[in-house]
């Protein structure tokens, strides 16, 4: 009986010590009291000392974008420290380049409020807010893209946004990606988005697994990727699932400016990789001003003999159809050769490289 | 003397991790920035010097008395998951530039085998008090110098291109091997 | 029905990922220190291989049976508790068993619960899955850590004493010290490193090759 009770009693003795002295350690020596976090000049929080900065920034509905879930991995938490600069760690000299750690950029998901703090993000991030929906409808538009509605719950009033950014869905713990808003009408409570199934990817695997009904939690709107508002001729440069953040670019221009004119180079591999294709012969047919060429990589006879298509790359096409170059504004969206390849072209036909604006993924 | 000649064995010719292979995992995985490999082997030497030390207390006054000396890698392991969250609480209040330098690694130290070696070594070959302290000290000292230099050497690996199936953790494996073999060189100094 | 012939083979290929794709120690290169410490003779491998084995599956089952009790912040404290617990166990069983190798192993069969692999495991998996599946993922990769323990072992024990299990197999060889001490482990274990790649390499070609007529 004894040869039993005395380890347990030694094991159990030893573990509430060591545990006594954390709890000691933790309530006298790792209390820092409350910090004032200033973020940029203008909004002032009282947060508890001793959390990270992306959580005292997340408690006060302040969203950074973020894709590895505070691991210090993605590096989109980024923000420049202004007062208060703490010392770079390893990570984040791997993630940020040297000159930006001298001017006092530093990983929100790795910097521990210690003291009094300042600092500066770029000013639209104030107003990203967290969103919660419910899943309206879920089709395949090809054999791995799948258009998903969302009705939004919470908040009430909606979510506006500009025509070409893009929003975080939470996918997992602490895990979010980014998809382009995708819709086509303008709904304070309704928003879509197209997701294409990339073997063993984390975010599309998970919200092609959902089903109607089901709930999400998404931030934003984020992105400097968005329409300008300018009076040139507005290109787009679609490749693949790019195509989603086109289609608010070119309703709302077909909407909102009745002299702008709107052409859209959309690539993909093969016919069956194209979608929408009917609803954009639609649109050229009622709307003088839109103009639609769709390229496809490998050209079937029979698909040739339904509609003129061009056979090739996007930037072959560009290069066949483009006019006016000087006074247009481009905005690209797929794959990063393609991307590269379309600059080259477009900067050939003299669009100014300040008035190209692109979305790699 | 026989102090000095604990600490010089533990740390040179009887290195813990190219002789006794311990704390590969880290070893491979954290030496690729020269930073990153100094500020761990820190963090190793002076959580495995404290947390030997404590463990011979408990082990010569706790549990050899109460004949429980098979409960030696329960209470081990829990002592040195203890002190280093401890270590963690202290080093970021009280030296914040020292925790900018190591104190990310210090979780990661809880789950290196160097830690627990150290102390399961401490009872197999019977040290004295000062024995244990020279012994754990001269073993996170080796483990730190094997570790700096395998960062420096990988350094300079970026400049060459070797074959390619043996991927980046093969050709550490390699360098290990022909450091271990340097060191083998100095096991006439003691002898 | 449909359902269980899916988990089945989740399961088991869950099971040969963690063999091959995944091994443990050429892929991932985790508990690499036991690998090369204790393979100087196979009989040690082998028990080496058996003892991780049984204490990752049955740990990782054990956490994932209980993993919904375990609170976040003292997760780690548990699974090494748990662990710790286990390789206790074997530590008693071996020394009755078999003393003369429990005393060779020395501290390693100790330093399996610092082991990268189980908490790997643990935290990676066990903690997400049921218990089934995590026993079967837990298999495998004691199953595949025990594969490279043995070939070390084969290997090392072959070329130093020209002998297997104790038992002489070729006469009058020359032994080769140079593998059983430490540099010696490190090139056996590249070079090794090296094979598997190539096998990899040469694999992943021969599927894609023959995925393409589809």
């Amino acid at each position: 009986m004894t040869a039993f009770v005395i380890p347990l009693v030694v094991m159990n003795g030893i573990a509430v010590i060591i545990f006594a002295l954390i709890m000691l350690l933790k309530t006298f020596v790792a209390s820092y009291g409350s910090c004032q976090l200033v973020v940029n000049g203008s909004k002032t929080f009282t947060v508890q000392g001793g959390t990270y900065l992306n959580k005292a920034l997340f408690e006060n509905k302040v969203y950074l974008p973020s894709a590895c879930g505070g691991k210090g991995t993605c590096g989109f938490c980024k923000v420049q420290v202004t007062e208060g600069i703490p010392d770079p760690l390893p990570v984040e000299e791997i993630l940020i380049n040297y000159k930006d750690i001298r001017q006092g950029f530093r990983l929100s998901c790795q910097t521990k409020l210690r003291s009094d703090i300042s600092i500066e993000i770029p000013e639209e991030l104030l107003s990203i807010r967290e969103y919660r929906g419910v899943i309206r409808s879920s089709d395949y538009v090809t054999r791995d893209i799948k258009r998903i509605g969302i009705h939004i719950d919470e908040p009430k009033d909606g979510l506006d946004f500009k025509s070409g950014q893009y929003l975080m869905f939470k996918v997992g713990e602490g895990e979010t990606r980014g998809y382009s808003i995708a819709s086509t009408e303008r709904r304070q409570d309704e928003v879509q988005i197209e997701v294409k199934l990339i073997p063993n990817g984390l975010g599309s695997s998970y919200l092609h697994s959902l089903a109607e009904g089901d709930e999400l939690t998404f931030f934003g709107p984020y992105g400097q990727f968005y329409l300008r508002d300018t009076s040139h001729k507005v290109i787009c440069v679609a490749g693949g699932v790019g195509l989603a953040p086109m289609k608010p670019i070119i309703f709302e221009t077909l909407l909102k400016y009745p002299d702008r004119d709107v052409e859209l180079y959309y690539g993909v591999r093969t016919f069956e990789d194209l979608y929408d294709h009917d609803m954009f012969l639609r649109l050229q047919a009622n709307h003088p001003r839109f103009h639609y060429f769709p390229t496809l990589e490998k050209l079937e006879e029979t698909v040739a003999s339904t509609y003129a298509f061009t056979q090739g790359f996007v930037n072959k096409t560009l290069a066949a159809n483009l006019t006016d170059g000087d006074k247009s504004e481009a905005y690209l969206c797929g794959p990063p050769l393609m991307i590269n390849s379309s600059i080259k072209e477009l900067v050939e036909k003299g669009v100014p490289e300040i008035r190209i604006l692109y979305d790699k993924f | 003397m026989s102090l000095a000649l604990i600490v010089l064995a533990s740390a040179i010719t009887n290195n813990i991790a190219l002789t006794y292979f311990l704390g590969m995992c880290p070893f491979i995985a954290i030496s690729k920035s020269l930073r990153g490999a100094a500020g761990m082997g820190l963090a190793v030497t002076v959580v495995v010097v404290i947390t030997t030390t404590v463990n011979y207390f408990a082990y010569r006054f706790v549990l050899v008395p109460l004949r429980l000396e098979f409960l030696a890698f329960v209470v081990f392991i829990m002592s040195i998951a203890g002190i280093v969250q401890m270590l963690e609480i202290l080093v970021e209040r009280y030296f914040p530039s020292l925790y900018s330098i190591f104190g990310i690694f210090l979780p990661l130290i809880t789950v290196n085998c160097v830690i627990l070696a150290v102390s399961l070594f401490m009872v197999l070959r019977e040290y004295t008090f000062w024995g244990t302290v020279a012994y754990s000290f001269g073993s996170g000292l080796g483990w730190m110098i094997a570790i700096t230099a395998m960062a420096g050497l990988r350094k300079h690996l970026a400049f060459s291109s070797p074959v390619k199936n043996l991927g980046d953790a093969g050709i550490t494996i390699v360098l290990a091997g022909l450091m271990a073999l340097a060191f083998l060189g100095f096991q006439g100094m003691l002898a | 029905m449909s359902g269980n012939g899916i988990r089945a083979s989740k399961g088991f290929s869950t099971f040969v990922e963690n063999i091959w794709l995944s091994n443990p120690i050429f892929v991932m290169v985790l508990g690499v220190c036991s690998s090369l410490a204790v393979t100087t003779k196979l009989a040690n491998a082998l028990v080496m291989g058996i003892s991780v084995t049984f204490v990752l599956c049955i740990s990782s089952f054990i956490i994932s049976l209980v993993r919904k009790l375990i609170p976040e912040q003292v997760r780690l404290i548990v699974f090494m508790l748990i662990i710790s617990t286990f390789v206790i166990t074997v530590d008693l069983v071996l020394r009755i068993l078999v003393p003369e190798v429990s005393k060779g192993l020395g501290p390693y069969i100790g330093l399996i619960i610092t082991n990268c692999n189980l908490m790997g495991r643990a935290e990676a998996f066990a903690i997400k899955n049921p218990p089934g599946l995590s026993f079967l993922d837990s298999l495998g990769t004691g199953l595949g850590y025990t594969l490279v323990l043995l070939v070390l072992g084969f290997l090392r024990e072959l070329i130093t004493s020209g002998s297997l299990f104790g038992i002489v197999l070729l006469r009058n060889w020359t032994s080769w010290n140079l593998v059983s001490i430490a540099p010696g482990a490190f090139f056996l274990l590249a070079s090794i490193i090296i094979v598997f790649n190539m096998l990899k390499r040469k694999n992943k070609t021969a599927s894609v090759t023959a995925d393409k007529p589809r």
